[in-house]
Order: structure tokens, then C-alpha cells, then sequence
């Protein structure tokens, strides 16, 4: 090795001396490139000399200036020194070198070589047949090399490196993507990506979830067949999920109060945790919410994915994300875990709901928490023993329903909905609607009069219902023959398609009952369910309370006439009729109270300056002050609806 | 390559085994390979001509005729001044096929494209299936250029890149190209000279590589 440094500085001083004042680019490249043959033919010989300790790696980079400088001079345009490295096939030379890595670290020089020269160049020379071969080649080794326990991690985020570059080049070129699929089944891209996205070095990790990203929303016909028969993409991206999920605390028991403070603002108001971002990686463990960062980056990550890939390949992920992730981590828990685990399982579902933008993992996530198993076991949490788990799962429930997906809606309430032409006696004109719900706090304990909140009460109606109406727009829309008044002449119609229009499953668009202002019964388990808890109003918890309110009035604003038409209704099943037996317990509940009405009054100015009500009966005063703004709720929701202010 | 004053853009397009890759290696090296090495992805090739005085650099892309590489060469037609379309006089079908590849052609280049149809293979005349009236008429009737061609004796191979040259520089003297808008595949010649390396330390065996320097250097 000194014998070598001797020559080497010799060799240097005399290159110094011998060095023309100016050579052409050409020149240069030429002569760089005798260099690094001659380099490689020295360490193949001298075996005591690794790469490294040679100027190869730099007579490689100064290749790529060459060449980048040459293309800047060009303004682009394939120059002589490109042509050079073309016609003496330089790059098949190189990549079977880093093949073989003999000698060795030349593996290493010439992947770093590659990513420097597809990352810099503007021009399109993936394509080109002394190009692409030698890049498919050097993939399929990368490929090879992952599970090789000798391949280090700089050689792994190399090859990662690499394998973005190349992903760059065909983002610029999607139709040179076929060059890089091998048999039909095999794109090499998408392959190393797969194999490193749960790699437990950083930068690997990120180049691979770069790289995944784009092979999988690359705009090539061949790719979504391979992604979804032959890739193992789905479910890589599950198995990352999964390690993620497994380092988060289980149940409530076993968290740190710290931990449940933060899960329970999250699922309130979710900050935003971007996989490309990765601010996880800097919080301190400590931090009590780092697993749960890291854990919400990859979900974004494969929401991002879910939302900008092809349809199939949504459907694919989606099926992944249920069958290898929702299910065996959330089924057992939520039908029969421990309140604990099934409170904080529902406390994570919330959070997806919260989280996801992919209307597949949306409907995912709606249609595993309302499968056969877990949906039935979820609405009796509505109305379970514990509070807690009441409150987690109504606060679960009121955050679906206002994603609008058209599997919750329909499971929930479409599907009991029914066709009822003797409904058609118990319907109540919209100002009979907003009278009686009026009259349902009577005057003397009214709170808040004034008609500044009936207004906002109504603006709010207003924009809510607008907003279901554009969240529900591509499932629900208004049929162009749904007024009441069509009603009688439908008649003979309706016992002959009674049967399609209440099963409500119809896939072709076509409008479905709850869509209708045909004469309906709505009832089932979820509806039965709040109503029976809003029965208890003065019984139990405000938190309960205002959940249930919020989940009804949430109900009202879908843009299902004929759900609002049934519960405005005088049928003894209806919500108005429930708010009238509540309306009578307020006021003989209120008679057994000495100075109800001045009690009332003070409680609502204690709890508007933000001070804690102090009387023994807070729970009624508050239930009272809440039937109060629900009824101007419900109103302002009956007022916008026979106004067809959404429509117009 | 010493510098010019304009730079044609070509891409050579028909069928698999017309001849593409051979006018191409003909063009740019003189030789001519007996062997069909069938061309996946794209080729490339550079030759200078003296038109009217002026060196003009002409950029040759060659590119796939398999159907399954289409989508490949579709990307190469944008951008392109000039194109050789190539069928094989011995091959009816190469002909018949001509009509998708001019329509593919002029679906995805910039109209003002200079095309030139090229019948190749005419040194095997006993062979012939399309007579050279099917040819012209065909190029006639579509406003293209019409050359016969053997890449195997160089027969008007210089000329079929030639003519093409000649009919893109009238056209960019009469204003019908902007030489300033790359998309129409013509750029004007740099003042090129990438000069030498800034403080570059050639350290170790440069002597060598004086030495025992070629043109066609490599290690293997």
C-alpha cells in the first residue's frame, strides 16, 4: 500500500506538469474515463487496494460534471461526450462491474455514479438501448442483494437512492416504464421499494416510501395489474402499518394519562402528521405521542397512496387494509375485549375516520366498524353501563357520519327505512313542525329568546346541510319527481318497486327511498338506539347529551327528505314525538323545583361567562338549556329543508 | 464533434426489420451488420452534413418497430424535425402498414415535420413486392418525401438524411420553423467548448493513461 502512495504522488506531480493548458470536454471525458479503467484493472490486481482509497470515486463524479456541463452547454441537448459514453457502451462496462463489486467497492461507486447522472440529466436517455438494459440489470441485482446479510446499510440506501432516481426519470417518462417490467409481472422499481419500505434505517426508509409513492401512482396501464396481482405493495404497506400499531398502548389501562389526553385531543382536532414530513423522527421518546406520530405518518402515507393511485388499486388497498389490518387488530377487541381495550380500539378508529381522505380506506373503515360482527356490537356501546365507552363510541359514530359515505348512512338508517303510505296521516306541514318544536321548552323557562340565536341556528343549518349535500352528492341525489305532492299518484307504483327502493342497494345511481319525500318508516338498532338514550335526557350525563343530540341533528341534515319527514312526524315513533313526552317530564320535573325558572336563568349566565354552575341540580339545568338549543336546532334544520335553500 | 451551426433532430420509425437501425449505422459509420439485433427501447446516432455551407449536426433517434414498444417511440416523435419512415420493399406488409405509423407520427409531432419515406432493401430486386410507382404514389398523395434505400450498398442512404436536411433548411429560411422553439427538434449551434476542468487534480495515473491513450478507450 505505501509503495502505492509513493506512485501515486508521483504520478500526480507528473500529471500537474503534463496537463495541457485547456482540453476540450471530449478530451477530458476521454481521458477520465482511461483513468478509471485503468483504476479498476490496478485494484483487480493489487487486491490490497480497496476503491476507496483510490481517486475512482472522484474520476466518477467528474464523469457526471463532464457530462452535466456539456448538457448545460447545450441547453439540454445530447453532446459529444454523451455520444462518447453511448458508443463505447461505458455504462455496460460500469454496471457489470458493481454486479460483480470486483473489485471490490466498485458496486458502491457505480450506483452512486448512476443516481448523480439519471438525478442530473434533463435529457431522455432511459430509454436508450445502451441505457436501460444496464439500469434493468443493476436493479435486478439491487433486487438480489436486499436480503444478502453482507449488503450494508450505505450500500441498501444507495441502491434506495438509486432506484428514486430511476422512479424520477420514468415520473418524467411514464411510457419507459415497460422497459423496467420483466415478464409481465415484475416491475423492478416497485419491487426494491416494496422489499425496503419497512426498513428500519431512516433514509432508506423514506427514499422507499418516495419510490413506492410513485411507482404506484404512475399513470401506466401495464403497472395496475402488476400492483395488484403480482406486487406485493398491499400488503407491504399493511405490514409497516401493523409494526407501527404494535408499539401504540393497547388499552386505556396500560396508558399513561399523558397518552389519553393526547389521543383524545387528536380525536377532536387532528394535527397533521405528513409521511413526507416525518416530524416523528424528531420528537424525543419521551414524548408521549411519538408512536402514535409515527404511526399517523404511515397512515397518511397509505391514504396518500389510496387517493392518488387507480381505482383498482384503491379497491386493492382497501381490501388489504380490512382484511390484514382492520380485522385481526380491532375485530376481536371491539366485540369482545376488555372496556378498556375496546374504549381505546374505538378511540383509534375514531382517529382513521378523522384522518383518512381515501374514500376507500374510508369506506374500510365503515364497512368493518358495520360489519355483521363489529357493527351490532358497536351500536349497543351506544347505550353501554359505562359512560366512558358510550361517549367513545357515539363521538366514533357522529365523526362517521360526517364523512357522508354512503355505506355508513345506509347501514345505519337507509336500510330500515320502509315505505309506508299510512305514515301519509301522521305528516306534519313544516310550520307545524317548527310550532310544535316551539312549544317544546315552554316560555317561562326559556333562556335565550332572542332572535339572534334563532339566526345563527339557522345559518348553521344552513351551511351544514350544504355541506352533506355536496359530501353526499355522488350517492344521494334528489329525485326530480320526490315532491309530497306526487305522492298519491305513485301509489300503484310503489307496492310494485316497494321491494328495490327499501333495500335501498341499487349500484347504478338510481334514487333510493331516503332520497324521496315518499311517506317512510325509518327505524332499526343505530335510530332506536339514540332515541331510546335522548329518552334518558334528564337522566344522564351532559357529554352523553350532547352527543345524542349532535348525532341526530347530524341525521337531519343528510339530504334524505324522507328521513326528516318521519322524524318530524307525529308517528309515535318519531323523534317529535319523543321530544314531546320530553317536553311534558321538563315541565313537571320543573314544577317540583322551588324558583326553577330563576335558577335556569342564572345557570345559563354562569355557564355563558364560563363559570361552573354551582347548584345541585346541574344535570337538569343543563338538559333543560340543551332541549332548549336543540329544538332551535332541529327547527332551523326544518326551516332550510322546506325552503329548499340547499337547492337553491 | 467540432461545432455547428444548427442541430436536426430525426427519429427513423417503421416496422420491426426494415432496416431502421442498419440506414442508421450506415449513415453514421459506414458499415452495414448482416445480423437483425432486434432495437428495444431507443438508438442513437450523430452525423454532421454541410448544407448550403453551414455544418449541420443532425441527431438521429432509432427506434423500436415492435408493437409493444410503441408508446416508447410515440414519446420520441415530439420534438423531432425530421422522420425517416422505412418499409422494406420486400415486404408488403411493411407497406401496408404505413398508414398507422404516418398517422401515429403526425398524432404526436409538431405539424411542420419533414418526412421522408424510405423503401428499403432495394438492392434485392428479384424480391420486390412493392414497386417503387406504389411507393411515390404513396408519398405523393400524403405530401411526404420518397427515397429507395440500401443500407447493405449505401445506395442513397446519404441522401435520404440529406434531403431531409436540404427540405428542413429551406423550410427554416422561408420562417415555417422556430429554430427557437425546441419542440420543432432544431436548435441553433452553441459556441460550444466545455474547456477544461476547474483546478481538476488528475492525481494518479495519468501518465498511463497518455501513454496508452486511444480513441476507444474502456477497460475490458
Amino acid at each position: 500500500m505505501a509503495m502505492y502512495r509513493v506512485w501515486k504522488a508521483a504520478q500526480s506531480a507528473l500529471s500537474e506538469a503534463l496537463a495541457p493548458a485547456q482540453r476540450s470536454g471530449l478530451e477530458e471525458f476521454k481521458e477520465q474515463w482511461k483513468h478509471i479503467s485503468d483504476l479498476i484493472v490496478y485494484c483487480e490486481q493489487h487486491e490490497e487496494t480497496h476503491v476507496a482509497e483510490t481517486t475512482l470515486g472522484k474520476c466518477m463524479d467528474r464523469l457526471v460534471e463532464l457530462l452535466m456541463a456539456e448538457e448545460e452547454a447545450l441547453e439540454g441537448e445530447t453532446g459529444p461526450c454523451m455520444e462518447y459514453m453511448y458508443s463505447q457502451d461505458i455504462l455496460k462496462i460500469l454496471v457489470s462491474i458493481g454486479e460483480t463489486d470486483v473489485p471490490a467497492g466498485t458496486r458502491l461507486l457505480t450506483l452512486k455514479m448512476l443516481t448523480r447522472l439519471l438525478g442530473s440529466t434533463r435529457q431522455r436517455m432511459l430509454a436508450h438501448r445502451c441505457v436501460f438494459p444496464h439500469v434493468v440489470s443493476l436493479l435486478q441485482a439491487c433486487i438480489r442483494l436486499v436480503d444478502d446479510p453482507d449488503t450494508t446499510g450505505e450500500l441498501t440506501c444507495a441502491m434506495m437512492r438509486f432506484n428514486c432516481a430511476v422512479c424520477g426519470k420514468l415520473n418524467d417518462d411514464p411510457n419507459f416504464s415497460d422497459l423496467f417490467i420483466i415478464q409481465g409481472v415484475n416491475f423492478l422499481p416497485l419491487t426494491l421499494a416494496t422489499q425496503l419500505i419497512g426498513s428500519a434505517h431512516a433514509e432508506t426508509s423514506r427514499l422507499a416510501h418516495e419510490t413506492a409513492a410513485l411507482c404506484a401512482t404512475l399513470d401506466v396501464p401495464a403497472l395496475e395489474s402488476i400492483i395488484i396481482n403480482h406486487s406485493k405493495l398491499p400488503s407491504a404497506l399493511m405490514d409497516v402499518l401493523l409494526a407501527l400499531y404494535a408499539e401504540l398502548p393497547q388499552s386505556i389501562s396500560e396508558s399513561d394519562a399523558r397518552f389519553i389526553d393526547t389521543l383524545s385531543a387528536f380525536t377532536s382536532r387532528p394535527p397533521l402528521f405528513s409521511w413526507r414530513q416525518r416530524r416523528s423522527l424528531e420528537y424525543d421518546a419521551a414524548v408521549p405521542f411519538k408512536a402514535l406520530a409515527a404511526f399517523l405518518e404511515e397512515l397518511n402515507f397509505v391514504d396518500h397512496i389510496a387517493s392518488n393511485c387507480t381505482e383498482r388499486v384503491a379497491q386493492a388497498i382497501q381490501v388489504s387494509f380490512a382484511d390484514r389490518f382492520l380485522q385481526p387488530v380491532f375485530e376481536a377487541k371491539l366485540v369482545q375485549g376488555s372496556e378498556g381495550a375496546a374504549d381505546m380500539a374505538t378511540s383509534y378508529l375514531t382517529l382513521f375516520v378523522q384522518y383518512l381522505k381515501s374514500p376507500h380506506l374510508l369506506d374500510g373503515v365503515s364497512e368493518f366498524s358495520l360489519s355483521e360482527k363489529v357493527g351490532p356490537a358497536l351500536i349497543a356501546r351506544c347505550d353501554d353501563m359505562s359512560d366512558q365507552l358510550s361517549l367513545t363510541t357515539l363521538l366514533f359514530f357522529l365523526k362517521l357520519l360526517s364523512r357522508y359515505r354512503r355505506h355508513s348512512f345506509h347501514f345505519l338508517v337507509g336500510q330500515h327505512m320502509r315505505r309506508d303510505a299510512a305514515v301519509t296521516a301522521s305528516l306534519l306541514t313544516p310550520r307545524q313542525t317548527t310550532d310544535r318544536l316551539a312549544e317544546l321548552v315552554p316560555a317561562h323557562l326559556c333562556t335565550d329568546p332572542n332572535e339572534e340565536g334563532t339566526r345563527l341556528h339557522f345559518e348553521t343549518a344552513v351551511n351544514a346541510m350544504r355541506l352533506a349535500a355536496e359530501g353526499c352528492a355522488e350517492w344521494m341525489s334528489p329525485s326530480d319527481s320526490d315532491d309530497a305532492d306526487d305522492d298519491d299518484d305513485d301509489d300503484g307504483d310503489e307496492t310494485q318497486n316497494e321491494n328495490d327502493d327499501n333495500t335501498a342497494q341499487d349500484d347504478t345511481g338510481a334514487v333510493l327511498v331516503y332520497a324521496t319525500r315518499a311517506p317512510c318508516v325509518c327505524g332499526g338498532p343505530f335510530l332506536q338506539t339514540l332515541l331510546s338514550r335522548l329518552s334518558r335526557l334528564f337522566d344522564q350525563t351532559h357529554d352523553i347529551n350532547l352527543l345524542v343530540t349532535a348525532i341526530i341533528t347530524s341525521l337531519l341534515e343528510y339530504p334524505s327528505p324522507a328521513l326528516r319527514q318521519f322524524l318530524f312526524s307525529s308517528h309515535p315513533d318519531s323523534l317529535l314525538t319523543l321530544l314531546d313526552k320530553l317536553s311534558g317530564e321538563l315541565v313537571a320535573r320543573a314544577s317540583r323545583r322551588d324558583n326553577a325558572e330563576e335558577k335556569l336563568r342564572l345557570f345559563r349566565s354562569e355557564m355563558s361567562s364560563g363559570r361552573q354552575p354551582s347548584d345541585d341540580y346541574a344535570s337538569f339545568y343543563e338538559a333543560v338549556i340543551l332541549l332548549e338549543e336543540f329544538a332551535k336546532e332541529l327547527s332551523a334544520v326544518a326551516l332550510v329543508d322546506a325552503n329548499n335553500v340547499i337547492l337553491s | 464533434m467540432s461545432s455547428y451551426s444548427y442541430l436536426f433532430k430525426y427519429i427513423i420509425i417503421g416496422d420491426s426489420a426494415v432496416g431502421k437501425s442498419c440506414l442508421l449505422l450506415q449513415f453514421t459509420d459506414h458499415r452495414f451488420q448482416t445480423v437483425h439485433d432486434l432495437t428495444i427501447g431507443v438508438e442513437f446516432g450523430a452525423r454532421m452534413v454541410t448544407i448550403d455551407g453551414h455544418q449541420i449536426k443532425l441527431q438521429i433517434w432509432d427506434t423500436a418497430g415492435q408493437e409493444s414498444f410503441r408508446s416508447i417511440t410515440r414519446s420520441y416523435y415530439r420534438g423531432a424535425a425530421g422522420a425517416l419512415l422505412v418499409y422494406d420493399i420486400t415486404r408488403r406488409e411493411t407497406f401496408q402498414h404505413l398508414g398507422t405509423w404516418l398517422e401515429d407520427a403526425r398524432a404526436h409531432s409538431n405539424p411542420n415535420m419533414v418526412i421522408i419515406l424510405v423503401g428499403n432493401k432495394a438492392d434485392l430486386e428479384d424480391k420486390r413486392q412493392v414497386p417503387r410507382e406504389e411507393g411515390e404514389r404513396f408519398a405523393r398523395e400524403r405530401g411526404l418525401l420518397f427515397i429507395e434505400t440500401s443500407a447493405k450498398t449505401a445506395m442513397n442512404v446519404e441522401d435520404a438524411f440529406t434531403t431531409t436536411a436540404n427540405k428542413i433548411y429551406e423550410k427554416l429560411q422561408q420562417g415555417v420553423f422556430d429554430a427557437r422553439n425546441e419542440l420543432n427538434g432544431i436548435k441553433i449551434g452553441p459556441q460550444y467548448n466545455a474547456g477544461a476542468p476547474p483546478g481538476q487534480k488528475t492525481v494518479d495515473l495519468s501518465k498511463q493513461s497518455k501513454q496508452g491513450s486511444s480513441e476507444e478507450g474502456g477497460c475490458c
